[in-house]
């Protein structure tokens, strides 16, 4: 009776092993450096975290175009550009008019856009319209509804069709949380032809605002991970980060990095290396900033696209 | 990839063989041991509840088998971008809060799909509800469609609403459902491939999981029903159509004569009348909608309360249409729909299991095998293959083990719901249409979950019991026993943990 019992043991031992070496899975490292970002700016990152940004993040305001220089600097670096695109007058903060853009008033400023994108000649990640489903942008679905915003978000999108640019890859990019509660990010989803990828954002301020508690990576991102997988598309946490106030960065870091890796369809993610609202940015030298470097190491975190297939953005 | 189906293969054979070993030895050993008429009462009653739970295993463990163990079914949808044939889209609600309808419309309305027209059906009496359907249907375009007499709750209004169609297809979606915008552009293009295609039936996903432990637990329910049993009974021909995220081919709903109205889960008995007219269905398995799920008890329960007598109701009405029309069904079939149809009756089956070993200790009525080395033997293996079986699989598809539990202990709360409901079933008592309850609810007062909390009381009151005999009769039966009973009663304790007020 012994044997046979063991037997099954030896059963359930081999079933587990089969499940855990599944697939090669990986994630794609990533980070907002700086404004302007420049070779000295990626160099430094792999300096202090060992590891290059793969994706380097960079804003745009309405009626801008990303400066020559960081295009130029990215890709001698063999990095990939990450545009967020804020339908809004960057200095004003204020939202342009959408129903202007459905009917076609930007078109010729999108449509250069997309031409100057389309001369890369290599993967661009685009995310428009970010954070749509939270209050605070006046492209959030709170300010114009759900459904200006997907028409608006189909419309740019068409003319980049129109524009053959299909090296720029879309990202579909949502807050962590609702808010308010009712202003459900999938109400805002335009569709598996508009999107390449969903893009999650979310950060830990800890205690540094009256409004805000310590909460792990897993706390901010598990039940939104498991939303958005449920879409046929792979997943990007587009921006993250955590404040140092309330709580200890260091095993904040440590146990992000060992969540992501238990996210299968996370390939890659963006660190928002800069101090703004919060002290978001792992300064060198910190034990924060060391642990990250420790947590880079090895292979599941890649700096570099090593795909055959070179239209394969991610 | 094959390393992982032979180990699946192995793993349900030897299931189904332990299976096999169980049922025999137990069936032999009632037989051979003498019991009195009260004890043979028992006896009989937890081996049909073993049976019935075993059937069950044996149909899920087949439904996995067909599913295949690897990556979902992909199907080949013929030539894309040709004209896109009309469908309606219909949407029957009656006294839903104005949020959840303007969500849904708002994504009805964002479908990529041209040819299609939005119906609301709305069967709201009130004033206040009629006045803002009014307002939903101007701003987002909607057909807006009433009923004079109201008859056969939702399956009436909806068959109202089909006699003034002329679309080629009807999709169906309940008044919380939030389609993604592919919805249309993908099932149609499956029909459009197989003449013969009466529905094509998809996912219910439940994206409120975060919203506290009862939302998590119906989602990971919904999850398990949906990744295997529907997969694997699409391949046998008798997925049913589940009310929700479904396109039916007009005119087959029209052969069917239009929705079943005499249950209050129209969507089941629709689909044993189209598959007997020999319409085929497809479940296909790719998530399409967000829906949301259950997020009090209260909420839960009545949820499952209202599927379990409909679709008891159709049990009792399948047994009466196989003695008069058994060849309305292939065999294959039938086997599936006494599945699905006898399944909500696991409540009366598990009070049996829970307590046959109460009964035993108190007052000593043997039930289980007398002796321990047969039990360990044979019901073991049992246990561990099916449950693993269980587990592995859904792990393979990413489910993580603590999910599943809670899905599995929300359920064993559910017994005495399900057995209230098998009890009004079979006496022939009908359910109202109730919208299924879904926010913001007071926990459920103690008074009415007696029968759990009984339960429990009589369960400690007996482990303690059994405890004391075994001291003086040293009897190993007495401890498999008081380890059932307490396992049952601490899994019914999660009931404090579930019941709780949802803000």
């Amino acid at each position: 009776v012994k044997k046979y019992y063991l037997f099954i043991l030896a059963f359930f031992i081999l079933m587990q092993n089969t499940y855990a070496s599944e697939s090669q899975s990986y994630c794609f490292t990533g980070a907002f450096l700086a404004d302007q970002p420049v070779k000295k700016d990626i160099l430094e990152f792999r300096k202090d975290y060992g590891k290059k940004p793969y994706l380097v993040m960079i804003f745009l305001g309405w009626g801008d175009f990303p400066s020559e220089r960081t295009i130029k600097d990215v890709y001698a670096e063999d990095c990939i550009l990450f545009l967020t695109w804020e339908p809004w007058d960057a200095q004003r903060k204020a939202g342009i008019d959408f129903n202007a853009l459905i009917q076609g008033k930007f078109d010729s400023y999108i449509g250069k856009l997309a031409a100057m994108l389309k001369e890369i000649d290599k993967p661009v990640l685009l995310r428009f319209g970010h954070e749509m489903n939270g209050d605070w942008y006046p492209w959030s679905g709170a300010k114009i509804g759900a459904n200006l915003y997907i028409q608006a978000y189909r419309h740019v999108k068409e003319i980049f069709n129109k524009g053959k640019a299909a090296n720029v890859k879309w990202v579909f990019s949502i807050n962590w949380e609702d808010l308010p509660r009712d202003n459900r990010f999938i109400l805002y989803y335009p569709g598996s032809d508009y999107v390449d990828y969903i893009g999650i954002d979310g950060y830990n301020w800890g205690n540094s605002k009256h409004w805000s508690k310590w909460q792990s990576f897993e706390q901010i991102f598990k039940a939104r991970y498991e939303q958005a997988a449920i879409i046929d598309k792979p997943i990007i946490i587009s921006e993250f980060s955590s404040s140092s106030s309330g709580g200890d960065k260091q095993a904040w870091i440590k146990e992000a990095l060992n969540s992501i890796k238990n996210m299968k369809k996370i390939k890659a993610f963006v660190i928002f290396n800069q101090d703004k609202e919060a002290d978001w940015k792992f300064s060198p030298g910190t034990r924060a900033a060391l642990e990250l470097k420790k947590q880079l190491r090895g292979n599941y975190y890649k700096d570099k696209n090593t795909f055959k297939n070179s239209s394969k953005a991610l | 990839m094959n390393k992982k189906l032979d180990l699946f293969a192995a793993l349900a054979v030897l299931t189904i063989i332990s299976i096999i070993v169980y049922v025999t030895a137990r069936t032999i050993l009632l037989f051979f041991v003498e019991y009195t008429l009260i004890e043979s009462f028992f006896a009989v009653m937890l081996l049909l509840g073993e049976f019935f739970i075993i059937l069950h295993t044996l149909g899920y463990v087949v439904n996995i088998a067909r599913a295949g163990s690897g990556n979902k079914q992909v199907f080949s949808s013929g030539p894309t971008g040709l004209a896109e044939p009309s469908v309606a889209v219909l949407v029957a609600a009656r006294h839903e809060p104005k949020e959840v309808l303007e969500s849904t419309f708002i994504t009805l309305y964002g479908l990529n799909y041209k040819n299609k027209t939005i119906y609301f059906l709305d069967d709201s009496s009130e004033d206040k509800y009629q006045k803002e359907a009014e307002e939903l249907s101007k701003t987002y375009g909607l057909k807006l469609f009433r009923c004079r007499h109201r008859h056969g709750a939702k399956a009436g209004i909806i068959n109202e609403c089909l006699k003034t169609l002329n679309d080629k297809y009807v999709a169906l979606f309940d008044a919380d459902q939030n389609p993604l915008p592919d919805f249309l552009k993908v099932i149609i293009p499956l029909l459009e491939h197989d003449e013969k295609l009466g529905f094509i039936q998809t996912p219910q996903f439940y994206s409120n999981l975060d919203k506290g432990p009862i939302a998590r637990g119906a989602a990971f329910q919904q999850a398990v029903f949906y990744e295997y049993i529907c997969e694997g009974k699409s391949t046998g021909g008798s997925m049913f159509c589940c009310g929700t995220n479904v396109v039916f081919r007009r005119k087959a709903l029209l052969d069917a004569g239009g929705l079943d109205e005499s249950t209050v889960t129209e969507d089941f008995a629709t689909s044993v009348k189209l598959h007997s007219r020999g319409w085929h269905s497809l479940y296909y398995n790719h998530v399409y909608a967000f829906g949301m799920g259950p997020e009090s008890l209260t909420g839960y329960f009545k949820q499952q309360f209202r599927w379990a007598l409909g679709t008891i109701s159709v049990f009792k009405k399948m047994i009466w249409q196989l003695i008069r029309h058994p060849f309305s069904l292939s065999p294959a079939q039938w086997w599936e729909y006494f599945l699905s149809s006898s399944y909500y009756l696991i409540g009366v089956a598990l009070l049996v299991m829970m307590l046959c070993p109460m009964v035993y200790l108190l007052f000593k009525v043997p039930s289980y095998f007398a002796s321990p080395e047969i039990y360990f033997l044979v019901f073991l293996p049992y246990l561990i293959l099916s449950m693993s079986v269980f587990y592995f699989l859904l792990r393979g598809r990413n489910y993580k083990i603590k999910d599943l539990f809670l899905g599995q202990l929300l359920g064993q709360i559910t017994t005495t719901v399900y057995m209230h409901a098998a009890l009004w079933a079979l006496i022939g008592i009908r359910g109202k249409f109730a919208i299924t309850e879904k926010t913001k609810a007071a926990a459920i007062p103690y008074i009415r979950l007696w029968p759990q909390i009984l339960l429990i009381f009589f369960g400690f009151i007996s482990v303690v019991w059994g405890l004391n005999r075994y001291i003086y009769e040293q009897e190993a039966a007495i401890l498999v026993n008081s380890f059932w009973t307490l396992y049952n009663c601490l899994l019914l304790s999660s009931i404090f943990y579930f019941n709780r007020e949802v803000k």
